[in-house]
């Protein structure tokens, strides 16, 4: 009896404790990536009219609503792709303006380019590894004569092709289309379908097993508040666990990243691809290194930025394209804040990544300048 | 009941391959049958062989086929002859290599005079198809098994509370540890060996080392727990490997069930030991084994061992690597002034658990070329001088490589703890059940799948 009411009061204390973590995030940012961007920012994703021009990955503000309402425009013949990191869509201090320069880029090219129109894709900490294959989808599926590529050093520590991106290796064009690239091929190799002859994990899909287990899934969290705030409490837990590791070892926004060697080549690489597709299509491609905070000492190493600007400046230029760095065109006053990164305190510290709507405006007009100081949309 | 229940558990995943079980089971129950009846040796040995050549030809046809095929044609492109690659596809059965393996100790065990055949069918196809053991073991001999499934299943409220408790271990080691572990390991595994450095090397071997430690384990702890639940005890089948003292430690510390296989049904026949009844005055082992018959032995079992964890080179790699080591260290052992200058701990710790983590790399990485570029990173110093990873990677297996020995160590001294203050290890074991269930929860994903299911 001992035994049973230990394994009753088990159950009921977790369960409990259960409910009370999944209401403790209730009040949370409703996705991981608006979660990411802290209090301070949030993520703005502007339409025009309910027309989606700016999307991020195949969850989240899908990508497929951006092809379609390309398509679906009357007006639109070629597009402008323009894809970076959560700097597109993240808007710090969001109260002293709401503005971004996916969107203030979209009206300028609407209003002086009839025949072209911007679809912008912008996901946290996307590696060049995961904008080439993106460009690549985006271009099977919508007419395009223009890429705006914009790379941060920060994402050559980053590496592989994150699961809400996945889809996209399962288009047979993209397959191929990144096949006959070298670096493309070892992404195709990597984390396309495989060829599961021989291993019994072929037939997991969509198998009984799995349907009955989504199903399971779907009617838990339409009774259970608690279970349908697990991604929330998945992701409060990592937060809660980064927070950890920074106060341990005292990590914070200043804290230098280092260039990895390896994920820093494997970038590079499939930039290289990138910038061959766009000649092999005839896209015609502007790359830019993308603002940073000047008034704090930057947390890189000053050798490891320079060399990054240099070698993609090489690569992008080498091909007859454009590079333009644009590390100093957001004045310090437009950038903000962002939660604290090891503790819970309140504090604020700086956020290198995003700033004002403001600062949106500064970034737009500076890519317009450069836009026309080029003739590049003729 | 038991078989019904058996078969849906099995059908859930794919109805299909129903049959393809249900060939084996009924195989073995009637070559068992008949053997009980066949006193000609030459008869027995004939019923034996149809036995292996059904078990062994339905692992070949699903599993080996395309690998030896492909390694056939290979060799006659070699020698100019231009052939295409077999591109067919063939679905392997979940839980084929183990549920073989049971049915041929059955089989064996009855040749051998260790256990009477089973007369019952249900309560024999029960035993071979026990759902909780039936996709990744523990692989389960005859004896140790059907004598408590002959029993109805009546399990105390003591049976049911370590049940769930060995239930709720495996999940939080699934779906806390192993899961999350995972994403590191892949990421590494994915990255070109020329980019890594020798640390990162040794730092992927001992995350996947854990990885596949925390995944196969879980399972193990699942199916203990679902049995025990039932009232059925299944025997151990890890008991912290990464302490052993000795690769030979290792093997009688990891996956003891499938060890303990290859070691009385092939192992020992192959050193030429005789394996009688049981009542035998040897307990069972007859005859003097010379010690290069011994080794040669060791070698072939090996790389078949490996062959069972997958069609590939580099699991017969893998089996090899192995292999090798356990005679290394069959030879210094008969070097005293090895074990008198390093205690067993020390052999452990600073040999064994090395030399065992870098053999998983053949056991993770996608072909030969990447396992030896690989371990060739360990032994060249210049390539110690950089880092390729993100520093979580090494972080994380520097905690758990500190966490698995305080976990051991706890482990070792918990008997003592338990018999001192039962109450208040009572209140320590509820509580610490009780903080992991929900994040059990929380990262529970239908996405996660046992490494081992894919044997």
């Amino acid at each position: 009896m001992k035994n049973i009411f230990s394994i009753i009061f088990i159950i009921v204390i977790s369960l409990f404790a259960f409910n009370f973590l999944g209401n403790l995030v209730a009040g949370d940012k409703s996705n991981a990536q608006e979660f990411a961007l802290g209090l301070d920012n949030t993520a703005y994703f502007p339409s025009d009219g309910g027309l989606k021009f700016h999307c991020s990955d195949f969850e989240y503000f899908p990508i497929e609503n951006c092809i379609n309402d390309f398509s679906s425009h009357p007006d639109s013949s070629k597009g402008i792709l323009y894809s970076g990191n959560s700097q597109l869509h993240g808007i710090n201090q969001p109260e002293l303006g709401l503005n971004s320069t996916s969107k203030i880029l979209y009206q300028s090219f609407k209003k002086n380019s009839a025949n072209r129109r911007l679809v912008t894709l912008s996901i946290p900490n996307m590696n060049l590894q995961e904008q080439l294959v993106l460009n690549v989808y985006v271009a099977t599926k919508i007419p395009l004569s223009h890429l705006i590529i914009s790379a941060s050093f920060d994402n050559t520590r980053e590496t592989s092709i994150r699961e809400s991106i996945l889809p996209a290796l399962k288009d047979p064009r993209v397959i191929s289309i990144l096949n006959n690239l070298k670096f493309g091929k070892k992404i195709v190799k990597t984390y396309g379908e495989k060829d599961n002859a021989g291993n019994d994990l072929s037939v997991e899909q969509d198998n009984l097993q799995q349907r009955v287990e989504k199903y399971l899934d779907l009617k838990l969290a339409n009774f259970w508040p608690a279970w349908d705030m697990r991604t929330r409490l998945r992701f409060r837990s990592i937060v809660e666990t980064y927070q950890l590791r920074n106060r341990i070892f005292g990590i914070t926004p200043n804290s230098i990243r280092k260039k990895i060697p390896a994920r820093y080549e494997d970038n590079l690489a499939a930039l290289i691809d990138l910038i061959e597709f766009a000649k092999d299509n005839n896209l015609k491609v502007i790359f830019y290194s993308p603002p940073i905070r000047g008034d704090q000492s930057l947390p890189y190493e000053l050798e490891q930025f320079s060399d990054y600007k240099t070698d993609v400046k090489q690569i992008v230029e080498t091909a007859g394209y454009n590079f333009f760095d644009f590390q100093d065109i957001v004045p310090a006053e437009y950038w903000g804040f962002v939660d604290n990164t090891n503790s819970n305190t309140g504090n604020k510290e700086i956020d290198f990544m995003h700033f004002q709507g403001k600062g949106h405006e500064f970034l737009a007009d500076e890519l317009i300048r450069s836009i026309n100081s080029l003739n590049w949309l003729d | 009941m038991v078989f019904i229940a058996s078969l849906s558990f099995y059908g859930f995943w794919k109805f299909n391959f129903i049959p393809v079980m249900l060939f084996s089971v009924i195989l073995d129950y009637f070559v068992a049958l008949r053997l009980e009846h066949a006193s000609c040796p030459r008869k027995r040995k004939k019923l034996l062989f149809i036995s292996l050549f059904g078990n062994l030809g339905l692992l070949f046809y699903f599993k080996y086929l395309i690998f030896f095929s492909n390694n056939a044609i290979g060799l006659v492109n070699l020698m100019g002859i231009s052939i295409d690659p077999i591109l067919f596809k063939i679905i392997l059965p979940l839980g084929i290599s183990f549920y073989t393996f049971q049915t041929i100790s059955y089989t064996v065990d009855v040749y051998r005079g260790h256990i009477k055949p089973e007369k019952n069918f249900l309560l024999y196809a029960s035993y071979v198809t026990f759902f909780p053991q039936l996709i990744a073991g523990p692989i389960l001999r005859a004896e140790e098994v059907i004598h408590q499934l002959s029993s109805s299943l009546r399990a105390s409220s003591l049976d049911f509370y370590i049940g769930f408790k060995r239930i709720v271990y495996g999940l939080f080691l699934k779906v806390i540890l192993a899961d999350n572990i995972a994403p590191l390991v892949d990421v590494g595994f994915n990255s070109s060996v020329s980019q890594l450095s020798a640390i990162d090397v040794w730092t992927l071997s001992f995350l996947f080392g854990f990885q596949i430690y925390f995944d196969f384990s879980a399972y193990s702890h699942i199916a203990i727990g679902s049995a025990r639940m039932m009232g059925i005890k299944f025997p151990e089948n890890f008991n912290f490997p990464y302490i052993a003292t000795s690769p030979k430690d290792f093997w009688k510390r990891w996956h003891i069930s499938l060890s303990s296989w290859i070691r009385d049904y092939l192992y020992l026949p192959l050193t030429g030991t005789i394996v009688s009844n049981k009542s035998s005055s040897l307990g069972g082992l007859e005859q003097a084994v010379t010690q290069e018959k011994k080794n040669k032995a060791l070698f072939l079992t090996w790389a078949i061992m490996g062959l069972w964890h997958g069609a590939s080179w580099t699991f017969v790699l893998w089996g090899l690597y192995h292999s090798a080591w356990i005679f290394i260290f069959r030879l210094s052992n008969k070097i005293k002034v090895v074990n008198i200058f390093l205690s067993s701990k020390v052999r452990g710790f600073i040999i064994t658990l090395p030399i065992m983590m870098l053999g998983w790399i053949p056991f993770r990485a996608e072909s030969l070329n990447v396992t030896f570029s690989m371990w060739s990173k360990v032994i060249d110093f210049s390539a110690y001088g950089f880092l390729s990873m993100r520093e979580n990677a090494y972080l994380v297996a520097a905690m758990l490589l500190a966490g698995f020995i305080v976990t051991s160590f706890i482990s070792s001294k918990s008997d003592y703890f338990l018999s001192a203050q039962p109450k208040l290890f009572r209140v320590l074991e509820i509580t610490f059940f009780c903080l992991i269930i929900p994040f059990i929860l929380i990262f529970l994903r239908p996405i996660s799948q046992f490494i081992y299911f894919q044997f």
